[in-house]
Order: structure tokens, then sequence, then C-alpha cells
């Protein structure tokens, strides 16, 4: 007996991922879902985000990672609220990991909630955690043939952050190239140009970042 | 690695199914990706395999279709589908003006054979 049942596979993490989101909502908690290989510079960014709109902005952190706490102790040393979720050996965070966390927040006084996924340039892209954007970040001794070989990851991101641009004379890092082919796979990518360590180019990075917000504050009805 | 997240939603989606439409027995599970969704066959085969194996999806063959990735080229203005998978450049006039339109879907079940 053959029985029809199209559905998608990960239908049951989208549902949750969509209750996290209502939930964040519900809270006016603009949540970013940070995504990029080992070593590019995901903690480092948060950091820097940190320590640039702290005065601003109340913000929390979830650092992902397949085993240890390191990330979450540096980002600790800034005093602000993180969890560290060890996936155990899952190469990718997901929504039900997410909603875990719920409790170790207080969400009430929260307006920024940074997930930094775990490092992995695949798998994080296929899970939606019930975040308001997806944010990805290159660095240049990766190489620039990195969106034409993982092209799922620049499609489903809002950003792309170049990081390490200090380090492009070294590398032949191709910057026209990597720009070109991430824009001819989603030409809707904002692509900003940084350097975490040089201190270059994060401005743009945060006004991008504090206009989503200010958005988002606007249509989730908070003043 | 994800594969295993995968077919585990899987094995829960089939189990809902068994209990509401009274079948015991799976003997095939047809499903579909997009070549450019980040499932790789291989790694899929082998957490089916390792999963189902003591549930009603135990003897069940998997059968996944790739579905193939479609670009459209702004220069020649032609839609093709890209065999090579290099979203970046289009095969009849090398232009570099490419949108893939079509490649990401995720993994989805569509049939399943049951007794």
């Amino acid at each position: 007996m053959k029985i029809n049942v199209v559905t998608n596979i990960l239908d049951a993490n989208n549902r949750i991922a969509n209750e996290n989101r209502a939930f964040f909502d519900e809270k006016k908690v603009f949540v970013i879902n940070l995504m990029s290989s080992p070593g590019a510079g995901k903690t480092s960014l948060v950091e820097k985000t940190i320590i640039a709109l702290r005065q601003r902005l109340r913000i929390g952190v979830i650092e992902g990672d397949i085993q240890d706490s390191y990330d979450a102790e540096r980002i600790a040393q800034l005093d602000i609220p993180v969890v560290q979720i060890n996936t155990g050996g899952a190469c990718h965070l997901d929504g039900n990991m997410i909603k875990e966390t719920f409790p170790s927040f207080d969400f009430d006084n929260l307006d920024l909630l940074i997930t930094e996924n775990v490092g992995n340039l695949v798998c994080p892209a296929e899970f939606k955690i019930g975040e308001n954007a997806k944010i990805m970040i290159l660095s240049t001794p990766e190489g620039a043939d990195k969106p034409a070989k993982y092209p799922l990851m620049f499609a489903e991101s809002s950003v792309l952050l170049i990081n390490k641009m200090d380090l492009a004379p070294y590398v032949d890092f191709d910057l026209e190239k990597a720009r070109h082919d991430a824009l001819a796979i989603n030409p809707k990518l904002e692509i900003f140009e940084i350097s975490c360590k040089a201190q270059t180019g994060l401005d743009k990075w945060l006004d991008w970042l504090t206009q989503a917000i200010e958005t988002f504050r606007k249509t989730a009805g908070k003043g | 690695m994800h594969e295993l997240s995968l077919i585990q939603s899987l094995l829960t989606i089939i189990e809902a199914q068994a209990e509401k439409e009274k079948f015991t027995r799976v003997n095939q599970v047809a499903l579909s990706c997009g070549r450019l969704s980040a499932v790789e066959p291989s790694a899929l085969a082998f957490a089916f395999k390792t999963l189902a194996q003591f549930g009603i999806c135990a003897d069940a063959e998997l059968k996944l279709t790739i579905l193939p990735m479609k670009i459209h080229c702004f220069t020649c203005n032609r839609e093709f589908i890209d065999e090579d998978a290099d979203p970046t450049s289009c095969p009849h006039c090398r232009g570099d003006q490419v949108v893939v339109t079509e490649g990401w879907q995720e993994l989805q079940l569509l049939e399943l054979d049951v007794d």
C-alpha cells in the first residue's frame, strides 16, 4: 500500500523555531543567528558588538559549541548574560536547544540576543532557531571560493561580514570574486568588509544592526 | 552530521503516520531534496540504517530523489538546469550575472510504501 504524505522533514524544527520567534516577538527581543566556519571570528565579532552597543542595548548571548565553555567565559568577562550550549557532537543549533535556554535569561530586560552557532559552514544553515536574521562571517584566509562551494549559508543569510580584511593582501583573497559569487547566489545579501582585530569597517555592521533592531521594535510595537 | 537529526525527525513523522493509518511495516520511504540543500546522500543512508534498525522501518528501503538546481542568466535571459552545480556562471554564454531560482528545497518526505 502506498501512502502519499508530502511533509517537510524539518517541520518539527520549523514549528519550534516559529514558537521561539513568537515568544521573542512578545518579549520584543531581536535575535541574530551568527554562523561561520570555525575560526572565522564569530566570538571576536560578538565581543566587538557588545562593547560598541552595550550602553544603548541590553544584550544576551548564547554560545553553541560541540564541547567546552571557552567562548562563554570570554563573553562572561564582559559582564553580559551568557548561556553555553554544548551540542555534544551535533554540528548545529536547533530550535529546541534554543528553547531550553529560555529559563536562563530575563527576557523582559533584553533587547538583543546574539546566538553564536557551532562553527560549520554547512549544517547550521538548514536549521531555523527563531531568529530575526541570519548573519554569516567569511574570513579572508578561508578563500574567495567559499560562496560557490557552500552556497546554502550564503543564500540563507541577510548579512555577510568579510572578516580579517587586514590579512587579505597576505592570503591572496580575491574580494571581487567573493562579492560577486555571493551576490549571484543571494542578490539581497548585505556585504560588509571588516577586521575585528584592526577594528575596521565595524561601523557599517553596527549601523545595519541598530537600524534592523529599530525597525523590528516599530513593527513589534515597542516605542 | 545533521543527517542524524533529519532521520530522527523523519522517523517521528513516520511513527505518527503509522498510528494514524494503522500500518506496522514500512517497505519503502521516498524522499526528495534540492541539490543545494546541505544533505549528503551517503550520510543520510547511514543515519537511516543506524536509527531505523529497531523500529517499523527496520527493513525499509530509502529512496532519495535529488531535485536539480535551476539558474536564470540575466545576460542571455535563459533558464537552465545546471548539473555541474556551479551557481556562479551561465553554461551557455559564460555570463556571470546569474541567480539560482531552485535547488534549495529542504528534505521532504514524499511517499511511504507500507503493509
